[in-house]
């Protein structure tokens, strides 16, 4: 089918309003933040999308995605906005932007059940904001908390930093409703728990739009209790002490909502006012008041036994935390910085078990220094712990030299990525912490999860045989 | 030629909430809790100090181009990363009292920096808040008997005549300037400084900041801080209802005018 006979069809299909076609939004509707430097220098080599709908409901949503799939025309579902890894990114001709944000109704926040039920487009910051005005919260806390919504957190298996309390977003939803290819309406019921096969929530959580669009979410909230928090900072000399402790906190049953380790690079970053050349481990409790004391008690304990730890003045770790998240301005900022600076930052998330986290890192930071050109920062910072393990968030910085925006990727971003990649497959890690697969770690899917990516195979195969959904995202390429 | 560059690494105010801005029993805002950075115009002053240099030395002059700063703590790891940019020489100056409000105390420290290490050319950024930073480059222009320059926004230095230009008003003011002044750097676009990579920087590993021997500044006595409020950032929103375009353009500009009350 033509660009022009689509884009025609889909305005009859919704209204005219609905299909966006102007050039400046199907210009960055062509990439996502992976690719920001070519959106920065305006150079825009992708395929570029025949026009972004904007559907209202989700029976459109259903319309639209049966127009697409009867005619075989590829999807990039998509909200906020706010991807990292090429999820968004278009590598097809004449693709169709599903854009959800409209649909930003919050449809029930029920206080007794505990639980909110809101469209797709529904902003997390939104939400969260006006369940905290009723003394409740969702736990969901990422840094791009002020810019996506709820139906790509979702979709890419976000996490949050009180993840540690509260668990990544999948521990947070309870039911969904989703659109197939074909226009069928799924609805997965909200119950608190049930043994009525698999879960089948997991089939459409982590999806990134490559086999079926979400369209409304219920998640948990908590009650919030701010009046309790306690937070706790501590200096120290390397990263292993740091795993340590992170290690002890989580063996021995604690759940602080954050438990974040920065090494030395990183801390330098974030604690100007206060490192001295350290790496620094922090940690935030939160709930009621008994929990949080006895949180906290046990972190002053735990991390007593290794004397190279000092403490610094909490309300450091509070006023930095406050800031953390993006928001609108500091990304046109970091733009403004780019263009003029050539410095590039990335970011990159592993996580592996408590024996090989900390291998998983020395090796990744060695290789990384003496492997990628240009290089003005390496360093990173574990996040989320669990009992058996860790993340890890790798940080770097870059200087684009003599290269056309074109290349930069090529150049710098992936052969860094890529020692990223093997040092976490050879120690057993995964090479996808929360940031999701996109398009960036696609190649390595098969890898990352062996024997059982047949079950993967099969999902696409059954739930996208035309192979219309987000291309070339999540799923090995020669399943399309 | 010998540049000095004068800079200040300052609270990030962006960062402090409304609730932090109180004063403490000395009267000052505690600001321990809020991350450091380089102002904008003392990082287009250091920048310009690498030009100038990299504009003299083409020209095959003898250039010897140091950083100076004053303050509690030593801010060495931007001293590190002005050392990997090209700074020959980093130097801090300790003191003992808090030079916020006091721009005649920081100029004298650097009056006498400057006379001891020969400074031919002096940078500073414009303002720095927090502290009457503003001040600090023509108090140190008369302490030294130097020609100050304010509001700069381009440099360069070509067959020995320093060329600078200045922003005034809607107009830009071209000057050649002789070659002993202090230049107060302005709005000066498109001047950050470069980012070392992590090879410049090991490259100047062994390069140590300068510590020169604390001052005890006396505070100023004659100058009491009576109060301190947050600018009030709130705003207020309305919603127009019209029916066309013209319709809500014609209600708003009516506001403007002040003929019309807002809903």
């Amino acid at each position: 089918m033509e660009r022009n006979q689509i884009v025609e069809s889909l305005k009859q299909l919704l209204t005219p309003e609905q299909v966006i076609t102007d050039q400046h939004a199907l210009n960055e509707a062509s990439i996502d933040r992976y690719k920001k430097y070519q959106s920065i220098h305006k150079t825009f080599v992708m395929p570029i999308p025949s026009c972004i709908v904007k559907p209202h409901s989700t029976e459109e949503v259903s319309k639209v995605l049966m127009f697409l799939n009867e005619n075989k025309i590829n999807c990039i579902p998509r909200t906020g906005g706010s991807a990292t890894e090429g999820g968004l990114e278009n590598r097809a001709e004449n693709s169709v932007v599903v854009d959800g944000s409209e649909m930003n109704k919050i449809i029930k926040i029920d206080t007794y059940n505990m639980q909110a039920t809101v469209q797709c487009g529904v902003p997390l910051q939104y939400l969260d904001d006006l369940l905290r005005e009723q003394g409740y919260t969702t736990g969901h806390s990422p840094q791009s908390k002020p810019i996506a919504q709820m139906g790509g957190l979702v979709a890419t298996r976000s996490i949050g930093q009180f993840s540690t309390l509260y668990g990544g977003i999948e521990d947070m939803v309870v039911g969904l409703e989703a659109v197939f290819p074909d226009g069928t309406i799924t609805r997965i019921k909200n119950v608190p728990r049930r043994a009525a096969g698999p879960d089948i929530r997991h089939v459409i959580i982590g999806n990134e739009g490559a086999l079926c669009y979400i369209t409304e979410v219920t998640v948990k909230i908590f009650p919030y209790l701010p009046e309790n928090n306690r937070y706790y900072g501590y200096t120290l000399d390397n990263m292993k002490t740091g795993f340590e402790i992170l290690r002890e906190v989580m063996v021995r049953g604690y759940k602080p909502s954050i438990a974040r380790l920065y090494d030395v690079e990183d801390a330098a970053m974030h604690f100007s006012h206060f490192e001295e050349g350290k790496c620094v481990i922090i940690f935030m409790a939160e709930g009621p008041a008994g929990i949080t004391k006895a949180t906290g008690d046990a972190i002053e304990e735990i991390v007593t036994q290794y004397p190279e730890c000092e403490a610094v003045d909490p309300k450091l770790i509070e006023k930095w935390f406050l800031n953390l998240n993006w928001t609108a301005e500091m990304l046109l900022e970091e733009r403004k910085e780019i263009l003029e600076t050539g410095n590039m930052g990335f970011t990159t998330e592993v996580s592996g078990d408590w024996s090989s986290i900390y291998n998983i890192y020395k090796n990744s930071v060695e290789r990384i220094r003496k492997e990628i050109p240009d290089l003005t920062m390496i360093g990173g910072h574990s996040s989320h712990s669990y009992i058996n393990g860790t993340n890890m968030y790798f940080v770097y910085y870059y200087n684009v030299v003599d290269c056309d925006p074109v290349d930069e990727i090529t150049k710098y971003h992936e052969p860094l990525n890529k020692i990223i990649i093997e040092e976490t497959l050879k120690h057993g890690g995964s090479i996808v912490h929360h940031h999701g697969v996109g398009k960036v770690r696609q190649p390595f899917i098969r890898e990352e999860h062996g024997s059982a990516y047949y079950i993967l195979e099969k999902l696409k195969k059954t739930f996208d045989p035309n192979g219309i959904m987000n291309v070339d995202t999540v799923f090995a390429t020669d399943d399309k | 030629m010998n540049i000095l560059v004068c800079f200040k690494i300052t609270a990030d105010l962006e960062a402090l909430s409304q609730e932090d801005w109180v004063a403490d029993s000395d009267l000052q805002v505690d600001l321990r809790f809020a991350p450091q950075e380089l102002g904008c115009f003392d990082e287009s002053a250091l920048s310009f100090g690498l030009k100038l240099a990299e504009d003299a030395r083409a020209e095959g002059e003898i250039v010897k181009l140091t950083a100076v700063t004053l303050g509690r703590r030593n801010p060495s790891r931007w001293m590190k990363t002005l050392y990997a940019l090209g700074y020959d020489e980093c130097i801090f100056c300790p003191v003992q009292c808090d030079s916020l409000f006091s721009p005649e105390n920081t100029a004298n420290i650097l009056a006498g920096i400057a006379t001891e290490y020969g400074a031919d050319i002096i940078l500073t950024g414009e303002r720095s808040s927090p502290g009457g930073s503003t001040f600090t480059a023509p108090l140190l222009s008369e302490m030294l008997g130097m020609p100050c320059y304010g509001g700069i926004s381009a440099l360069s230095y070509q067959a020995g005549v320093l060329k600078v230009e200045a922003l005034s008003g809607d107009s830009i003011i071209k000057r050649v300037l002789p070659s002993l002044a202090v230049l107060s750097v302005g709005n000066a676009p498109s001047t950050r400084l470069k980012i070392p990579t992590l090879k410049e920087k090991m490259a100047v590993s062994n390069k140590n900041t300068t510590i020169l021997p604390e001052k005890v500044v006396p505070g100023e006595q004659d100058k009491i801080l009576l109060s301190m409020t947050a600018v009030d950032r709130s705003r207020t929103c309305s919603k127009i209802a019209a029916d066309s375009p013209r319709e809500a353009a014609e209600k708003i500009v009516g506001y403007m005018l002040g003929l019309e009350d807002m809903p």
